[in-house]
This record gives C-alpha cells, sequence and structure tokens, in this order.
C-alpha cells in the first residue's frame, strides 16, 4: 500500500484533536481567569504587569521571541548558567494547569505527581517538534516521576525532543557525590556542545554566571521584601515562576523596576503593612507552579503570611550566590555544579538533616510562627520528607501543619478550615 | 567596607611595613607570628621562628643566659609572641603575613590565565602536613644540639637557612644574594642547595594551589598550637548549616566546615574544629563566614563577643563588589 | 452578657445562646438551601422562647462550612477552635482529645491543659467513617440512626465489614444481609470498622491518655455501640457529653462573649 498518499484524518483522530483543542482552551481560560484575578486585587501595580505578561502569553511565542534556542529542563540541579553559556535558553518545564490533567490523566498512573500529569497534559496541547518549541530537555532524575518521564511521556502518545538524563548522586554526603555531578554537569557540557555545535570556554561561562549572579541580586532583595511583609507571596510566586519566559537579563530589569516602585512606596507611606499581628508563617513542601495557586490563594483567605518559603518554584529558585576562587572552566564548572548540587534541599537526597535545618534554623525563626508543609498527593518524597521533619520542629515549639492535597479545587473548603483552626492555634488572631 | 576589603587592606599595609619601614627605623620588634623575613634589607620587624631557633633567646640558649637581661629579654619576646597570638589567631597568615599576599598574587595570576588549581589528594595534603612537622620538629632540635655540641655550628638558625622565604622575599625587593651556592664546607654548600630546590618547588607550588607554602610553614603549625587561648575564633552552628559547600570552596586550604563527611550524624574532625575556632590549617581569613549565605550558619567571635555572623545580605553585598569573581 | 453561636454543618444547623458562660438554649434544624434563613427562624425562635428583645443579643460568632453565609453574624470562627472551646468548657477543662464525627469529616484535636490547640488533624477528601456513613447505614438497613446505639446491646456477633466507603459499605452491606445477617451484626460489625478508622487518625495520642481526657464530639457520638467499639478499639475509657451535636455552636457563642470581654 503506497503510504506516501496523504489521507483523510479518520474521525477518531478529529475527535482527539477537538478534545485537545477544548482542554487547551480551558486551560488558557485558567490563566485568564488567574491573571484577571490577580490584576483586580488592591496590591497590584503597573510593574507586575511585565510578568503577567509573560505569564499570559502561548508557550509558543514566548520562546519565539526570546530569540535564542530552548531547551527544557524539568529540575533546577542542572546549572542553567551552563546552558545559558552556550547560546541556549533554558526553560523550565512546570505543570500548574488543573485542566489539562483530564487530557493525560487516562494515560496515567491513577496516583501520581499532579504537578507532572499536568504537565505531561499541557506537552500534549503543544506542536512540540515545531521549530518555536524547545530543542532538547534535560532531565535530572530526582524521583521516581522523573527518572520515568521519558516512558511515562510515550503513554501520552508524545514525541519529546532529545532526552539527555543526569542522574543526582542522592546520597549527597559521600565524598564521591560531588565528583559524580561533576561528571554529570561535563557530559551535560557534552551534549550541549553537541546542541550548540560549539564550545565554550571559561570566559563564557564566566558571563553567563554573572548574568545570573545578578539576577540573584535583584532576587534576593525581593526575598528581603518578602521577610518585611512588603511583598506578598502571590506576587513573589508570579515573579518566580515567570523567571524561565524571557531572558534573564530582561527579567533581570523588570525586578530591578519593581524593587524601585516598592522602595519608592516605602517612602511615602511609613507604616506599610508591617503588621506585627499577622500570623507568619514559613511555607514548605511541594512546589507551586502558576496558575494553580490554590494553597497561595486559602493562605491569603485564612489570613496567614508567607513571610519565608522553602518551595523550589519560589525562594528557591535561584541557588544562590556562587562565590568563584578558581577561575578556570574547571573551577568554575565544579563551583557551579557544587553550588546546585550540595545546596540543593530537595528531599530526594538521603541526608535529612540539612534540609531540616532550613526549618529549625534559630537565626530565622523569630519571623516566623509556624510552619505549613504542602504535599502534592503522589509526591512520595515531600510525604516523607514532612514525616522527618515534623518532630524536629515540634521539639522546637514550632507549630506544624501538614496539609495534602492536589491540583483540583473539591478540598477547597476543609483546607480553609484547616488553615483557620491553624491560624488560630499560632496566638492572637 | 566589607571584612575582605579590610583584609586586602592590612595585607598590602602589613607587606609595606614589614618589607619596606626597617628603611624608616620602624620595626615591629623580633615577636612577629608571620613570615616577616629578617633577610629583606630594611625589614620592619622580624619572625619569630628566628628568635625561636637562635642561641641569644631561643631553645639553644645556655641556662646560665636565661637569669641574665638577655634572657629575660627572651622571655619577654616569647610572652609578647603568645599575647599577639592569642589576640588574633591564626588571621596574622591571612591577614599580616607578606609571603602570604605573594601566594594570594600567584593565586591571581593563575586565575587571569584560566588555569585551573591543582586538587590534592587526602593523601597528598597528608603527605604534605608531615613535611610541616618535620620542619617544625628541625627547628626546634639542631638548636640545642648545637649547644650540646652534636650538631655543627653552621647549622645555626636550621630553619631560616632552607626557609624559601629567606630566598624569595629579598628577591621581590631585588636583592638576589641567596640565590648562590656557598662553597665554603659542606654544611652550608648543602643548605644552600636545599634552599634553591626548596624555593623552587614552593614557587611552583603556590602557582598551581592556592597557598601552597601555607601548608608546610611551622609557623602555621607554632601557631595553631596555641588553639585553645584564641581570642579571635570562627564559629559554626551545626544546626543552621545547609550544606551547600560554599565555605569550602572559598577556603584558601580547602576546609570543608559544611558538611560532616560521615553519613551518620556524627561530626567529622575537621568540622568539630570549625566548631572550635579554627581548624589547624586555616588562615584566619574568614572567607567561609562571608561567603556563608544561610543566617549564622558561620561566624566570628573575640573573646566572648560574637562580631560577625554569616547573612543571606551580606553575602550578596559581596557579590555585588563581585569580590570572589 | 448573652451571645449566640452558630454552627452552619454540612447535615444540620445547630444553634448555642449562651448567657454569661452558661448554655441557655440550644436548638438545631437539618440543613436546607436557604440557610440564612433557617438560621435566623432558628435565632427567631430562641429569642420567642427566651423572651428576649434584639437588643439583648450582644454578638452572633458563625463557624461550619456555611459560616460565610450568614451575613448577621459579626464574627466569624473556625469550626476547629470553636470545638476546641465549647468542649474544654463543658469538660471542665478536663479534656486533651477530641475526636469529632461530623456530617463530612472526621476531626482529631489535641489539646494542652489551658484548652490550647496542640495539634488537629482531619480526613482527606473522603468522606469515610463521617456522619455521612451513618445515614448511608441507617438508609440500607432502613432503621433510624437513633436507634443504633440500642440494636447493639444485641448479643448478635459483629460481621467483619471490609470498607469504611459509604460506597462501597454499601454493596457489602447488601450482601451481607442477602447471606442472612441481622442488622444487629451489621451495625456492630460496622462500629468496629468505623472505630478502627478513627482510632488510626488519633494515633498514638491515646495510647497515654488518662480517664475524661479523651472526649467523642459531634452528632453520632450519641451512638453508645460506637463509643464501646472506639474504647475497645483505644483501649481506653472515652467519655461523651449529654448534648454533643452542640459543642462546636457553644464554643463559638463561647468565642464572642470572650472577644467582647478582651478590651480592645
Amino acid at each position: 500500500m503506497p503510504s506516501n498518499i496523504p489521507q483523510a484524518p479518520s474521525n477518531a483522530i478529529l475527535r482527539l484533536q477537538a478534545r485537545r483543542d477544548k482542554i487547551s482552551q480551558l486551560a488558557a481560560n485558567e490563566i485568564k481567569t488567574k491573571i484577571e484575578s490577580l490584576k483586580a486585587r488592591p496590591d497590584y501595580k503597573i510593574e507586575y504587569s511585565y510578568f503577567l505578561d509573560l505569564l499570559s502569553a502561548p508557550l509558543a511565542s514566548r520562546l519565539a521571541a526570546i530569540n535564542k534556542p530552548a531547551v527544557a529542563f524539568l529540575c533546577q540541579v542542572a546549572p542553567l548558567e551552563l546552558i545559558e553559556a552556550h547560546g541556549l535558553h533554558p526553560y523550565r518545564l512546570f505543570g500548574g494547569h488543573h485542566a489539562s490533567e483530564r487530557l493525560s490523566a487516562p494515560n496515567l498512573p491513577a496516583v501520581m505527581c499532579p504537578m507532572l500529569r499536568s504537565l505531561l497534559g499541557h506537552l500534549m496541547t503543544l506542536d512540540l517538534g515545531g521549530d518555536d518549541s524547545f530543542k532538547a530537555l534535560i532531565i535530572p532524575t530526582m524521583c521516581d516521576w522523573t527518572v520515568k518521564f521519558d516512558s511515562l511521556s510515550n503513554l501520552c502518545g508524545l514525541k519529546l525532543p532529545k532526552v539527555h538524563l543526569m542522574d543526582p548522586s542522592r546520597v549527597k554526603n559521600s565524598p564521591q557525590a560531588p565528583k559524580r555531578w561533576l561528571g554529570e554537569t561535563s557530559s551535560l557540557n557534552k551534549f550541549l556542545e553537541s546542541l550548540s555545535g560549539r564550545k565554550i570556554g571559561p570566559r563564557e561561562l564566566s558571563r553567563a554566571i554573572e548574568t545570573y549572579q545578578e539576577a540573584y541580586l535583584g532576587f534576593s532583595q525581593l526575598i528581603d521584601l518578602k521577610r518585611k511583609l512588603r511583598l506578598p507571596q502571590i506576587w513573589f510566586s508570579v515573579i518566580a515562576s515567570s523567571f524561565y519566559l524571557d531572558t534573564v537579563q530582561n527579567w533581570t530589569k523588570a525586578v530591578k523596576g519593581l524593587l524601585a516602585a516598592l522602595c519608592l512606596k516605602d517612602k511615602i507611606e511609613t507604616n506599610d503593612g508591617h503588621n506585627k499581628k499577622s500570623q507568619n508563617v514559613f511555607l514548605a513542601g511541594s512546589p507551586i507552579f502558576f496558575p494553580n495557586f490554590k494553597m497561595l490563594d486559602l493562605l491569603e483567605e485564612a489570613g496567614l503570611m508567607v513571610v519565608i518559603d522553602d518551595l523550589c518554584s519560589s525562594e528557591r529558585l535561584l541557588p544562590g550566590p556562587v562565590f568563584i576562587t578558581d577561575h578556570s572552566f574547571y573551577g568554575l564548572l565544579t563551583a557551579l555544579s557544587q553550588r546546585y548540587h550540595l545546596g540543593c534541599l530537595c528531599p530526594t537526597f538521603a541526608d535529612h538533616h540539612h534540609a531540616v535545618n532550613k526549618f529549625t534554623n534559630i537565626f530565622i525563626n523569630p519571623i516566623f510562627k509556624g510552619i505549613i508543609f504542602h504535599v502534592l498527593k503522589g509526591c512520595h518524597l515531600f510525604d516523607l520528607k514532612s514525616l522527618a521533619v515534623e518532630p524536629n520542629v515540634k521539639e522546637l515549639g514550632i507549630k506544624f501543619l501538614r496539609v495534602e492535597t492536589d491540583y483540583a479545587k473539591e478540598d477547597a473548603n476543609t483546607l480553609l478550615t484547616r488553615l483557620e483552626a491553624f491560624g488560630s492555634s499560632l496566638g492572637v488572631a | 567596607m566589607t571584612i575582605r576589603m579590610l583584609r586586602l587592606i592590612s595585607q598590602h599595609v602589613f607587606f609595606f611595613i614589614l618589607t619596606f619601614s626597617g628603611r624608616l627605623g620602624i620595626s615591629l620588634g623580633p615577636s612577629l607570628p608571620c613570615l616577616s623575613c629578617p633577610y629583606v634589607t630594611g625589614c620592619g620587624g622580624v619572625c619569630y621562628l628566628r628568635m625561636l631557633q637562635s642561641p641569644m633567646g631561643g631553645l639553644g640558649m645556655n641556662l646560665a643566659v636565661l637569669f641574665t637581661q638577655r634572657g629575660l629579654q627572651a622571655l619577654a619576646a616569647f610572652g609578647l609572641f603568645v599575647v599577639l597570638v592569642a589576640l588574633f589567631g591564626q588571621s596574622w597568615c591571612g591577614w599580616t603575613c607578606p609571603f602570604g599576599l605573594l601566594q594570594d598574587y600567584a593565586a591571581r595570576l593563575r586565575n587571569k590565565l584560566r588555569i585551573r588549581e591543582a586538587i590534592l589528594s587526602d593523601r597528598a595534603m597528608f603527605t604534605i602536613k608531615i613535611f610541616k612537622c618535620i620542619f617544625f620538629v628541625y627547628l626546634l632540635i639542631i638548636p640545642v644540639l648545637i649547644t650540646l655540641g652534636l650538631a655543627h655550628s653552621d647549622l645555626t638558625l636550621p630553619y631560616c637557612a632552607i626557609c624559601p622565604v629567606k630566598l624569595i622575599m629579598p628577591l621581590i625587593t631585588g636583592d638576589p644574594t641567596y640565590l648562590n651556592l656557598d662553597f665554603t664546607n659542606s654544611v652550608l654548600l648543602t643548605e644552600s642547595v636545599v634552599l634553591i630546590v626548596f624555593s623552587g618547588l614552593v614557587l611552583v607550588g603556590m602557582f598551581f594551589k592556592t597557598r601552597f607554602f601555607c601548608l608546610i610553614c611551622p609557623m602555621s603549625l607554632l601557631i595553631s598550637l596555641f588553639r585553645p587561648i584564641f581570642l579571635l575564633r570562627l564559629i559554626k552552628e551545626p544546626a543552621a548549616c545547609l550544606g551547600c559547600g560554599n565555605c569550602r570552596r572559598v577556603c584558601p586550604t580547602t576546609i570543608d566546615k559544611s558538611a560532616p563527611l560521615s553519613n551518620d550524624l556524627k561530626l567529622s574532625t575537621k568540622h568539630i574544629d570549625a566548631v572550635r575556632g579554627f581548624a589547624k590549617s586555616c588562615q584566619g581569613c574568614f572567607n567561609c563566614a562571608q561567603c556563608c549565605s544561610t543566617e549564622g550558619s558561620l561566624g566570628i567571635k573575640f573573646g566572648p563577643k560574637v562580631i560577625f555572623r554569616a547573612s543571606r545580605s551580606y553575602a550578596a553585598k559581596l557579590l555585588k563588589r563581585k569580590s570572589f569573581h | 452578657m448573652i451571645t449566640i453561636g452558630i454552627d452552619l454543618g454540612s447535615t444540620a444547623i445547630k444553634m448555642a445562646l449562651v448567657d454569661n458562660g452558661q448554655l441557655r438554649w440550644s436548638g438545631r434544624r437539618p440543613t436546607a438551601p436557604g440557610q440564612e434563613r433557617l438560621a435566623q427562624e432558628l435565632i427567631d425562635r430562641a429569642m420567642d422562647e427566651l423572651n428576649l428583645k434584639g437588643s439583648d443579643i450582644e454578638g452572633i460568632a458563625a463557624t461550619g462550612y456555611g459560616k460565610k453565609l450568614l451575613t448577621t453574624a459579626n464574627s466569624l470562627v473556625d469550626e476547629i477552635s470553636a470545638n476546641a472551646l465549647g468542649l474544654h468548657h463543658l469538660s471542665c477543662g478536663q479534656g486533651r482529645v477530641i475526636i469529632n464525627v461530623g456530617g463530612q469529616d472526621l476531626k482529631v484535636i489535641r489539646l494542652d491543659a489551658d484548652g490550647k490547640i496542640v495539634d488537629f488533624r482531619m480526613n482527606d477528601k473522603c468522606a469515610a467513617g463521617t456522619g455521612r456513613f451513618f445515614e448511608q447505614v441507617a438508609r440500607i438497613l432502613d432503621i433510624e440512626v437513633e436507634s443504633f446505639g440500642a440494636l447493639s446491646d444485641a448479643p448478635d456477633e459483629p460481621v467483619e465489614l471490609n470498607s469504611t466507603c459509604a460506597v462501597f459499605a454499601e454493596s457489602e452491606i447488601v450482601s451481607l444481609l442477602a447471606r442472612g445477617a441481622s442488622p444487629a451484626s451489621v451495625i456492630k460489625g460496622f462500629h468496629i470498622s468505623l472505630a478502627r478508622r478513627v482510632a488510626s487518625l488519633v494515633g498514638s495520642a491515646a495510647a497515654t491518655a488518662s480517664d475524661f481526657e479523651i472526649w467523642l464530639d459531634g452528632g453520632p457520638s450519641q451512638d453508645r455501640g460506637f463509643r464501646a467499639a472506639l474504647e475497645d478499639e483505644l483501649m481506653c475509657s472515652v467519655s461523651v457529653l449529654k448534648a454533643p451535636q452542640y459543642t462546636v455552636a457553644f464554643g463559638a457563642a463561647l468565642y464572642k462573649a470572650l472577644d467582647l470581654a478582651l478590651p480592645k
């Protein structure tokens, strides 16, 4: 039978296409509604519109506007600076739409990370092979779901571009771990060389590091504002979620503009909401991605202010300052790989004690009154971490609430009850 | 003003004082806990190791001399040395030592050329540190043996004779005196050959490994013996550490203050050293405390008072100044 | 000082009128559309029966899932805090663990000696083991929920009921009945399986508890068979209030009274 004759698409394919279109419309509406509700907030500022615009644009047009080939990745233990140095744009894949889950769920395990389920659904609505899509996918295999991401996407009928897997030595404490991760980083470098078709030297890498450190400086100031209750978590998460959607330079510029605006307000209003009575909490656990801000909305509704968080979608977005004393290519790569790997507090790593320290650190304690631990159903690692952290935290007299949920809104009421009760157990409301 | 800036200023000021100010008649005395070499013409102070080896005021001194004025002077010099060490601990190495600054510039040159730093294996580190002990024992024993008549009298100031600082520092000031072989007798010839070879090795070493000489410096060992009485010390709050390893990467002698090395929660020896004050090969530069971006994990204490605590904002400040870039 | 607490729950609206810390009136009615009107009718009834004027009421606090629907309420309080406050007072400060079986949720609240909440747990999205389950079983057996306690006094051996899920239990119970199991044995089996689920939520808190520290609360706690099964499962004594369905409403009223008494 000749195969080169184009055949009319069968009814099944048309129906599938219609379903895709319907769900991508639903997902687009989810974003639109969220953006509108954000714009309607009394604390909305014109400087936020840059970040909201990034989030509301369709991914393909966003990536096309960046003018660099995009390389997607799943978890940020892969040094972004290395991707940047190769003249590529690192783009973190994440799933935040509840609607997209409906597209992928029939093909996937019943109990599964909602974030990746949503992501797979989202990818199903995209044209992955196209020029305005990403060239390759880098997967640091941080959890069972990411290590199987390739086969999960096969189940969903996705054809991923080139996939590069990285093995994060999960026993971070062993003396071999940093060496292994450096090896993984070097092979990532080789992979990127094959993508970009050129080798890079210490100068390119150095420049990329400086670009990211500049971004971190702005980001760090945003964290400062959040600690002082001048920047609500919702806006912080908006800014963090949009990090990958533009060049780092543009994003940094916008953050600086926002900082200037927020600090200007600071001078006019002496008492700018720094409320001693507010219930300050530490938000930890599974990441929270735009547009699914269910937890953040509920926290606000319950009157809880997030002053510090430990989410890899928020404050752990950038690994922090990278100080370099060896400026050779090897030295830069070592510093980067260690900074990303050793500094990562993901519960995938075997040693819990450094991650626990973040919760019990007596030097940051006074600013928060309790810890809310967000666990996405199906995320075993954070589930386990919450159990490991709880006794340590309670021993110090810090209140702790574990909240297990997913992207669906059906449990909003009971979650709110819990959050409110937690708030009133923290002290004067 | 960051601690790092203060340190750079201090290093340069001391370099000029200790190397040149003798010409202006300024001298900081014979008890300095850093390598201020008296073989540099016009030096502004003398390394205490010299006093320690000399028959005039050190271990080789006759007991009869001890109770004369000279003996009292020697005791006073020792007392002053102890006080100076107690006050600033191993920071003498990182903040004042002229030879230390020279090594820092060698590292800077290496970085300019984007040449990678040599990584010494734990075993190599151990071997090198054995040399440090050998030098130390050598400089303590020989003067005593000379006094007892058991060693050749030309071995006076045994360590100074082979110390690379003796050759390199005068060379820096344009004085190549010690770059010659001394054919007077076999002892002096051997010493001068060792000096030249050793200096050559150190010059190469300090280019490829930051502060290479500090790993074998007997002064660093002598100072570290007084660790229990240090007033200025590094402190570490193990319960705050997030293990990012920033401290280790900026440490000139690669001391890891971040992670207990064993898999259980017991602290490694290095870790305990960091908790207690300084590790033995610490230079007291406090790069680690400054680059630690975890609130309160590392800090600096003087006596009972905490004078610095690591914080995210301080690390950001360093970043802004591109202090380590 | 007279305050009113209204608990707008998923199955019933409960109201308590508190005068100087004492419960003076309580009433309830099933939840139906128009919750605000139903709640208002309860208030009116109480005022009629007690001969009170609108100005006598110093404050109304609403709690429960529907609390935001009640526009006349001048305070809102979450039901966990209200429950803790109410039970702390009604148990004369003895209660340390509250097991509240609500219409569609299950709560375990731990208190300290001052009645402050130490910790609490709730069932997740699933309504297994809640009041809804009681109604479900009553419907299948075609008997009243109120008669469960009396039925469980019968000497019948309990059946083994594997499911606490209201949906799956239905088919299981139907097939048990078809195989000739008596309603009493089904109810006993139901009590045991429910007690197991509740016990798993209580966790280790019960192990060290002494008498009058563990309190069963909420409507279904009037079922003495369930209480006995729970005591058996937890291996300690479990206390019940006389009118457990009003604890939360009472707590809310008390919350309002305390709120008003506090200097602003």
